[in-house]
């Protein structure tokens, strides 16, 4: 930023015609001349204003030049004044060294030539007013530094908050995290514990259950004739039961190794899954007159085979055990193919789900008949729904009471 | 292999133990059977020691079948030690352990067992269990040669 000021000279002479002189001699642009007929006149301009240069008489009655110029030294404000003694150039040597030990910058001689004069002055005038613009120009850096510095403490400041608010944000989500940390080794010991637990049990639970099962079997085959007919019921009742606590078991064993054996994962056909299933399942729906259906346009999936295989044996098994009485089931399994997932639905025309059990019968042990009506154990579908959500899907159920149910099993698609 | 096969059944539960005689008798086998109720027993009847010293009356079996759980030592340690016992370990074992267990099955077989078998709950699945086995063990499996 540039802002010219007019730049003042002080004029000195006692002779008013000299000053006129010198007034006219000096027509510089951006310039305001003071005229001062003494030394004491001079000594008054230069407390109330700033100049660039004095141009000092030296021949002046009462103050004369040279001391006016050791008065104007002698003042902290003006000791650097430049000033420029004009004298007659009938002055001697002896003067002339008088005026430089006062330090005066230069002599300018009378009569003046002109261009000298205004040269001189020009030179001069232009130093001034470079060294303001830098003053200036200092003192607008200064401003502006203040001002900077004023926007970085401000700016500091905010941040110091903001960190201060975000190293708290940081804490509590540690603190959180540490928490569901804390809760998820919990939970998963006591999942450990559980599962551990109902492996134990089922695999011991079935020594005992042998001696009943094999005994009563025994004593059904051998000692058959000499019961009565009372007795004979009552042991057939037995050999039903350990069938039934059996099943029971295996599910559960299964249930529960499920979050046990370790995961391996291959690429699977569903239909070849679906194949195995047929023939393991072959008898049970033989026997009930039964069909299943699917084809081999199902999709490739990469998950772990026994899971999978387990998620729809027990659906295809269910579809067959809660068939409508005197209805041979028909199952039938459909898939449909999405960008990042799989539905592979088994539907079947059986009993179906009321709306209010849609939810529960994923629930272990949740079971909607008795036992004297269906075979089912409570487990299926418990074992569906964990198996399903181990490999990153889910299943959903969709049903109509005496039409038949829809089993949805989505399972993720490597991306 | 004449049906006088000896078998050694080494197992603990006295019910199974009695389930296991009562299927091969109603399977109409004719082998001899003779049971090692611990592991120890076990090892004590294979390796003729104590009162089993007398091996005319306690010959080596042609056939062993073992459950694994056990107090004591159990089924994998008979196993390995049969194993490694020259005279014995061209002896087929069978495990017959109500454990489907991977682990066990894979121990089983690391320690040499040359059949794994799950004991079967019903009385017909032991009658039919012990069948096979007489008829792919006893009947049709070439036997060992005797060690000498």
């Amino acid at each position: 930023m540039h802002i010219i000021h007019k730049t003042n000279i002080l004029l000195v002479d006692d002779q008013p015609q000299n000053l006129l002189a010198l007034e006219a001699a000096l027509d510089l642009p951006h310039s305001r001349l003071v005229k001062a007929q003494s030394g004491y006149e001079a000594l008054r301009c230069l407390l109330k204003e700033d100049f660039a240069l004095v141009l000092l008489d030296v021949r002046m009655p009462e103050l004369d030049g040279f001391e006016t110029a050791r008065l104007i030294r002698s003042r902290p404000k003006t000791k650097d004044l430049p000033i420029i003694f004009v004298t007659a150039e009938s002055q001697n040597a002896e003067d002339v060294i008088h005026g430089y030990s006062l330090n005066a910058v230069d002599y300018v001689f009378k009569p003046f030539v002109r261009e000298i004069l205004q040269t001189k002055v020009s030179v001069f005038v232009d130093l001034y007013r470079k060294t303001e613009q830098v003053r200036q120009q200092a003192r607008l850096l200064q401003k502006s530094e203040k001002h900077l510095e004023a926007l970085v403490a401000e700016r500091t400041v905010k941040l110091a908050a903001a960190n201060q608010q975000l190293r708290q944000e940081v804490e509590e989500r540690k603190r959180a995290e540490a928490v569901l940390q804390q809760k998820t080794e919990q939970l998963e010991q006591a999942n450990k514990d559980l599962e551990s637990f109902s492996y134990s049990v089922s695999h011991d639970l079935r020594a005992p259950l042998r001696g009943i099962s094999g005994f009563s079997q025994i004593i059904a085959r051998r000692h058959r004739e000499s019961l009565n007919e009372e007795g004979q019921h009552y042991v057939d009742n037995v050999v039903e039961a350990t069938k039934q606590m059996e099943r029971l078991i295996d599910d559960l064993l299964s249930y529960a190794k499920m979050g046990r054996q370790s995961m391996s994962v291959q690429s699977l056909s569903v239909y070849e899954v679906f194949q195995k299933i047929a023939q393991q399942l072959h008898p049970r729906i033989e026997e009930a007159g039964g069909h299943l259906e699917f084809n081999p346009n199902m999709p490739i999936v990469v998950c772990n085979p026994t899971l999978l295989h387990q998620i729809f044996l027990n659906l295809v098994d269910n579809a067959i055990t809660y068939a409508k009485p005197d209805v041979p089931p028909q199952v039938k399994v459909e898939s449909t193919i999405e960008p990042h997932h799989v539905t592979i639905s088994v539907s079947d025309n059986g009993i179906g789900i009321a709306p209010e059990f849609q939810e529960k019968i994923f629930n272990i042990f949740q079971r909607l008949h008795s036992d004297e009506s269906y075979t089912g154990t409570g487990i299926g579908l418990a074992t569906v729904k964990k198996a399903a959500e181990l490999l990153g899907g889910s299943v959903s159920v969709e049903s109509t009471v005496g039409e038949g149910s829809r089993f949805h099993i989505t399972l993720p698609t490597p991306s | 292999m004449s049906q006088s096969a000896h078998i050694l059944l080494v197992e603990d539960n006295r019910m199974d133990i009695e389930l296991t005689l009562d299927a091969f008798r109603e399977a109409r086998l004719g082998n001899t059977i003779h049971v090692a109720t611990n592991g120890q027993e076990a090892l004590d009847y294979l390796f003729g020691t104590g009162k089993y010293a007398d091996r005319s009356q306690y010959p080596l079996p042609d056939l062993i079948l073992l459950d694994l759980k056990m107090p004591g030592i159990d089924g994998h340690e008979v196993l390995r030690r049969i194993k490694v016992a020259p005279v014995l370990k061209r002896i087929p074992v069978i495990i017959l352990s109500s454990s489907k267990e991977e682990g066990d099955r894979a121990l089983g077989y690391d320690s040499g067992a040359n059949s794994y078998l799950v004991k079967p709950v019903s009385f017909d699945g032991f009658i039919d269990v012990v069948r096979q086995i007489s008829a792919y063990w006893i009947t049709l499996n070439v036997h060992p040669p005797e060690y000498e």
